[in-house]
């Protein structure tokens, strides 16, 4: 009797059979060319390149090839043992490239001879990516430490596209040029305002330019006239007071601003290109809040109402708050942007908060996108300040207010991410009513009834439910979702077409899908 | 996806069709094939009218990789491709004869970005494990003398001190 079913399956039994010994008896990894082992090994540390090539003579001779040599998370940097291990490293090279060199080596312990022979070796191996930190073991001032000085041979270096120092001192030559540097990321590097032009002048490829707590206690000016320099990002940490920062650069398209920075003044000149900020300032428990400071920083981002797209920490939006209860700036200038067509807010959504992310409505005339990610509610000085000030609950802007005039009516798209706050909720959250739990975010109900009620425009607004949900079981995360649909769903549209999505609760941080906004 | 395409029609869409060594046949659009540097030069000196034969490269590994080469053709925003490369590789990863076949197979078509994202993975694979753990993992017979063995133990004892 002809079975023709039965024939077939058996062949695909034996033809899974055959795959599933095949998977587990052959070595096929190591029939690979080398070409390609050299490119798995390149993004190893040496210490796992060493433990590779220690599996068999296949694999024996590799490592003296591997393109790029990283030391930067070896246990032993702080010994001489390591010196040797670097060494040892560079010395069996031969002729070829070493596309990228790694280190991380303590200040302290580590010569400067040594450094001077690492960098001068691998510069004359045609490096093209090259990480270099001597920050030591232990905490710094960078007044006192003696800085690593870079041996000349680096700025010899014609294949140079990216470099990273961290607690060294440049001393430029005369006459030097990085052809190929494309970025360039400098931290704990002290250098006088001459030095920084000269070597950003020198660099006629370089786009991305970090500059990580440089200077700190001088003034910092950054000269970037270069066509390509187009990313520039200054973090700075810690008290600068009394000093001042200027930024001129003609071709810049993106500024990012993190730390704590206070320093007393900024100066922006010639940034005609500029399309996106991001003021990601942050402040520690211990930074006490001066209504001095945000009227300094209302001032501040003055200078940037005509890019395209701004972007804001919670510090900034608790400093727009106080300055627009307290009502700073307004008599003294009026921040009017109608440039602006992209927002991205950081809000606790603290009652107080609000003053501040309608201020931002209010002033942008032309936002046509409005991102609010809510972060975690910390504790700050903020409250206290308004009370020593003499502001109280009654004073703090509420959505019922009919003080919207010029509320601008371009917006179109509203994106808030993680709406109901807190990361993870406490075990005990999991016996408390839904409904406390959404009434505990009052605020954030009545800051989107408000959106809803005044954009006439709007046409999308997206929402996004916290991580936080994932702390509660299934049966709690969809009541509680079913109940947060149903409030948001049933206020009441200015607009006729708006649409109110629920989607899907982030595991990954933050992400905002841009063509999905623009859809 | 055998079915008969015009010529009109492939220029309108300029769709070109790929041919495995197994015979399947992909029609996938011109800028997706192009992502292949390989692919690329043979349409550019034979024109994209008749089916180009990929003969080294079977169905299976072609489709994942015209897979690739069709979402990485659309211009996505970052955060959006790094989530899917990410999908993508747990997907491979999990069958390692197939992942091995497929690195060769990008690596043969000149498809650098793949090839950089199989060679992480592989690297992630190989990351603080003892040679033992590799050679179990990857089925590495260890054909070292003692003395090799050992002489490299002492060149580079920091190296395998415990992790």
């Amino acid at each position: 009797m002809e079975r023709p079913w039965k024939i077939q399956n058996l062949s695909l039994d034996l033809d899974e059979f055959e795959r599933y010994t095949d998977k587990i008896k052959i070595d096929r990894i190591s029939k690979l060319p080398d070409a390609l082992l050299l490119q798995i090994l390149s993004f190893l540390q040496v210490q796992d390149v060493m433990r590779v090539c220690c599996v068999s003579t296949r694999w024996k001779h590799l490592w003296k090839s591997v393109p790029s040599i990283d030391f930067t998370e070896a246990k032993i940097r702080t010994t001489g043992e390591f010196i040797r291990a670097v060494n040892k490293a560079l010395s069996n090279r031969g002729g070829l490239q070493i596309r990228e060199f790694r280190v991380c080596v303590d200040s302290d312990l580590c010569q400067i001879n040594n450094v001077d022979y690492w960098i001068t070796f691998v510069v004359s191996h045609n490096v093209e990516v090259l990480y270099l930190d001597c920050t030591p073991d232990r905490p710094v001032s960078v007044n006192k430490d003696k800085l690593c000085l870079i041996p000349q041979s680096l700025y010899r270096c014609q294949y140079l596209h990216t470099l990273t120092l961290k607690f060294c001192q440049m001393d430029l030559p005369s006459i030097f040029c990085l052809a190929s540097l494309r970025k360039l990321h400098l931290e704990l590097v002290e250098f006088t305002n001459e030095d920084l032009e000269v070597l950003l002048s020198n660099c006629p490829s370089l786009k991305y330019l970090t500059l990580k707590n440089c200077s700190k206690y001088t003034h910092l000016r950054v000269f970037a006239k270069n066509s390509h320099n187009e990313n520039l990002n200054i973090h700075e940490d810690g008290l600068n007071s009394e000093t001042d920062l200027l930024v001129s650069a003609p071709n810049l398209l993106t500024l990012n601003f993190s730390g704590q920075s206070k320093r007393e003044r900024f100066f922006g000149e010639n940034l005609k290109s500029l399309v996106s900020v991001n003021f990601n300032f942050s402040s520690t428990y211990r930074h006490i809040w001066d209504p001095e400071d945000c009227f300094l920083f209302g001032q501040f981002i003055d200078h940037f109402c005509y890019v395209k797209s701004l972007k804001l920490s919670n510090w900034c939006i608790l400093n727009l708050s106080i300055r627009a209860i307290l009502n700073l700036g307004t008599s003294v200038s009026n921040m009017v942007s109608n440039t602006v067509n992209e927002a991205t807010l950081a809000t606790r959504f603290n009652k107080c908060e609000l003053a501040g992310l309608v201020y931002v409505l209010k002033n942008f005339i032309n936002l046509g996108v409005l991102i609010l990610n809510v972060v975690e509610d910390v504790e700050t000085k903020f409250e206290d300040i308004l009370k020593d000030e003499g502001f109280y609950e009654t004073t703090y802007w509420k959505p019922d207010e009919l003080s919207v005039v010029g509320l601008q009516q371009h917006l179109r798209t509203v994106a808030i991410h993680g709406i109901l706050g807190s990361k993870s909720f406490s075990s005990t959250a999991e016996l408390v009513p839904t409904e406390d739990i959404l009434d505990r975010r009052r605020t954030e109900f009545e800051f989107v009834r408000f959106l809803l009620k005044n954009l006439k425009e709007l046409e999308t607004m997206f929402i996004t439910p916290t991580e936080g949900l994932n702390t509660f079981s299934d049966s709690k995360k969809l009541d509680i979702l079913f109940q947060l649909s149903s409030r948001l769903l049933s206020l009441p549209r200015s607009s006729p077409n708006v649409q109110v999505i629920i989607r899907p609760i982030q595991h990954t941080g933050i992400g905002i899908n841009r063509t999905q906004l623009r859809l | 996806m055998a079915t008969i395409i015009t010529k009109e029609q492939q220029e309108k869409e300029k769709m070109v069709t790929l041919v495995s060594s197994d015979s399947e046949k992909f029609v996938v659009e011109q800028k997706v094939a192009e992502k292949s540097h390989v692919i690329k030069m043979v349409m550019n000196c034979c024109g994209i009218e008749s089916p180009i034969p990929v003969r080294r490269v079977k169905g299976d590994i072609l489709k994942s990789i015209l897979e690739y080469c069709e979402k990485h053709s659309k211009g996505e925003a970052q955060e959006v491709m790094e989530k899917w490369d990410k999908e993508y590789m747990d997907k491979a990863e999990k069958d390692l004869v197939f992942f091995h076949d497929l690195m060769l197979a990008s690596h043969f078509l000149h498809i650098q970005e793949l090839v950089d994202l199989i060679a992480v993975t592989f690297a992630g694979m190989l990351k603080m494990k003892s040679p033992e753990e590799i050679r179990q993992k990857f089925n590495i017979n260890n054909d070292l003398t003692k003395e090799q063995e050992e002489h490299i133990m002492t060149t580079f004892g920091w190296a395998f001190q415990p992790i």
